[in-house]
């Protein structure tokens, strides 16, 4: 039983003196799920939004489809993409597979259907006054548009939070698509995986207190987001 | 000079139909919109801000056409306009950024939106809920921080839908002398709708009554079914359930509708000496006191209702029960 305390010290040790090692692999999980979710936003919300907005034929499939997609396994995302990136695949030529960007590919595809869902959640359950208010204080389209998502503001951030919690904390598309790489696709899911099959848990306890610390901070902007929403 | 013109309207939402045939909103002027909850109160009021489009008729504002095919214009109109919906939403942000934000939108500087917004606050007695965000607020403080928000607009016309819900007695005066102020100050035409009967006294003598979707009439008191013929004298005469006769100088014949202002009705202890030709006695039946101004229910066969000051009321001596004298000449009653 000695060896989980010597642990658990040896990651303090770790954490305060700010180990090289230890830094790397935390850059690089914010590094990677950092662009991937970016990435995500920037598709996913315009895309929550026309889809919470105009109405269209196939409208409630697609609604049925991005709920469904929000909890793909991570290892369907990364047998899928690994298909296709590696040297038989149809991108193969792209040298892409076990690179960071192959991560961002991966992970897109997991937070792509959380942001553009809960955006599509968020905009829904607006206030149905609110477009109504903003037409008769005489905005015209642009201004309306403006206050119309600065009222969905706290949804979309909340949507936004959860997509970030998602890929920070995944393993299947960063194991499967990066390949562990040390210093390069090496996150913090992977070496804690890694180092605990070595029978070092000193860095993976340092690692896992690094990654519930993002997930308690997550979780409490989460939680601002749906209060202020009301 | 009409504010808004209206002629053969139809609007249809949902299973509810409006229809108006003609109905002119003078500049400047004051409007009650009185009648049950259901009747189209809101439906006339989103009609007048241009936020439905009727499915036939026309509407002009301030004499120009209301096209809800050109935006541009139709922005341009809009933006001369004041509404408070009924049941307001406020957006989830400050007091005074929710106030602020139609002056900001018709793109006036900072200081002047901080400036105009602190003065209304202090008017409404809101000034210490300025930095408050609206999910905070009461509903009665809500309330009125939404008709900040509206009378905060320069506005040719203001459109409020029911203004003094939820706002507690004390601040229902003034809001209601805010409103007053706010029209005298910019010439601007007032439609408000309220269910209170009292409010819509206190504030205007122009009561436009919508009843299933029909504007029945602007001056809607003392209305009366009854036949219209000659009388023996050459004269014109409606009869209302074959005893009441009331002359009239309209020219129709056969069964009408007439109506009589109340404030056309003058009473006395003893028969009016005048050149007015209706003259009846009865009993007091009722009297109802709004401020400065009485409202007394007279039965004379029919119960007729009249508008007094309250200074004739004292010197009238009135009180139920006692009998007294009507008098309205012929041209005051408005054959529908």
């Amino acid at each position: 039983m000695d060896y989980i305390g010597q642990g658990f010290a040896e990651a303090i040790r770790i954490i305060f003196t700010l180990d090289v090692e230890f830094l790397s692999i935390v850059l690089v999980s914010l590094l990677v799920a950092g662009t991937s979710t970016t990435l995500s936003v920037l598709a996913g919300v315009p895309a929550g939004i026309l889809v919470a907005e105009r109405r269209f034929r196939g409208r409630r499939a697609v609604i049925t489809v991005l709920n469904t997609l929000m909890s793909l396994p991570t290892v369907v995302v990364g047998l899928t993409v690994y298909s296709v990136l590696s040297r038989r695949g149809p991108l193969g030529g792209l040298g892409l597979l076990y690179t960071r960007s192959a991560m961002v590919i991966g992970q897109f595809i997991l937070a792509f259907p959380i942001i553009a869902g809960l955006t599509v959640t968020a905009v829904r359950s607006l206030d149905p006054r609110i477009r109504q208010t903003i037409a008769t204080l005489g905005a015209d389209a642009r201004q309306g548009f403006r206050m119309f998502i600065r009222e969905a503001r706290f949804g979309i951030l909340a949507a936004v939070v959860a997509g970030f919690g998602r890929v920070f904390a995944e393993i299947g598309v960063s194991m499967m698509l990066g390949g562990n790489i040390k210093g390069y696709t090496r996150n913090i899911t992977t070496a804690i995986a890694l180092e605990t099959s070595k029978g070092e848990f000193a860095l993976g306890i340092a690692l896992g207190v690094v990654l519930l610390a993002v997930a308690f901070t997550i979780n409490a902007c989460a939680a601002w987001c749906q209060r202020r929403a009301k | 000079m009409n504010c808004f013109e209206l002629r053969e309207i139809r609007c249809q939402l949902g299973a509810f139909r409006l229809r108006i045939d003609e109905l002119s909103l003078e500049q400047g002027a004051v409007y009650a919109v009185a009648g049950p909850n259901g009747c189209g109160k809101s439906t006339l009021l989103n009609l007048l801000a241009m936020l439905v489009a009727p499915d036939e008729g026309r509407m002009h504002f301030k004499h120009a056409p209301v096209r809800h095919g050109d935006t541009d214009q139709l922005l341009g109109q809009r933006r001369r306009i004041g509404y408070l919906m009924q049941d307001p939403y406020l957006f989830n942000m400050k007091v005074r950024d929710n106030i602020g934000y139609g002056l900001k939108l018709r793109g006036l500087p900072a200081r002047e939106v901080a400036a105009r917004t602190n003065a209304m606050l202090e008017r409404l007695a809101i000034a210490g809920l300025a930095d408050r965000r609206a999910h905070e607020l009461s509903g009665g403080e809500a309330q009125r921080v939404a008709v900040a928000r509206t009378l905060v607009l320069d506005a040719d016309a203001y459109l409020l839908d029911e203004p003094t819900a939820n706002v507690d007695q004390r601040n229902v005066r003034v809001v209601e002398e805010l409103i007053l102020e706010q029209s005298r100050a910019r010439n601007a035409t007032v439609v408000f709708a309220t269910h209170a009967r009292d409010q819509a006294y206190r504030m205007t003598r122009n009561l436009i009554s919508v009843v299933n979707g029909r504007i029945r009439d602007i001056a809607y008191e003392n209305v009366f079914a009854g036949t219209l013929a000659h009388a023996e004298d050459g004269g014109r005469v409606v009869t209302i359930d074959g005893a009441l006769a009331i002359r009239v100088t309209d020219g129709r014949d056969g069964p009408v509708t007439i109506a009589v202002d109340p404030q056309d009705i003058v009473l006395s202890p003893e028969p009016f000496e005048s050149s007015a030709l209706n003259r009846f006695c009865g009993a007091i039946t009722r009297i109802e006191s709004f401020g400065e101004t009485l409202r007394v229910f007279v039965d004379v066969g029919v119960a007729f209702c009249a508008l007094i000051t309250r200074s004739s009321y004292e010197q009238l001596n009135l009180n139920i029960g006692k009998e007294i004298w009507l008098t309205f000449k012929a041209t005051a009653v408005r054959v529908l």
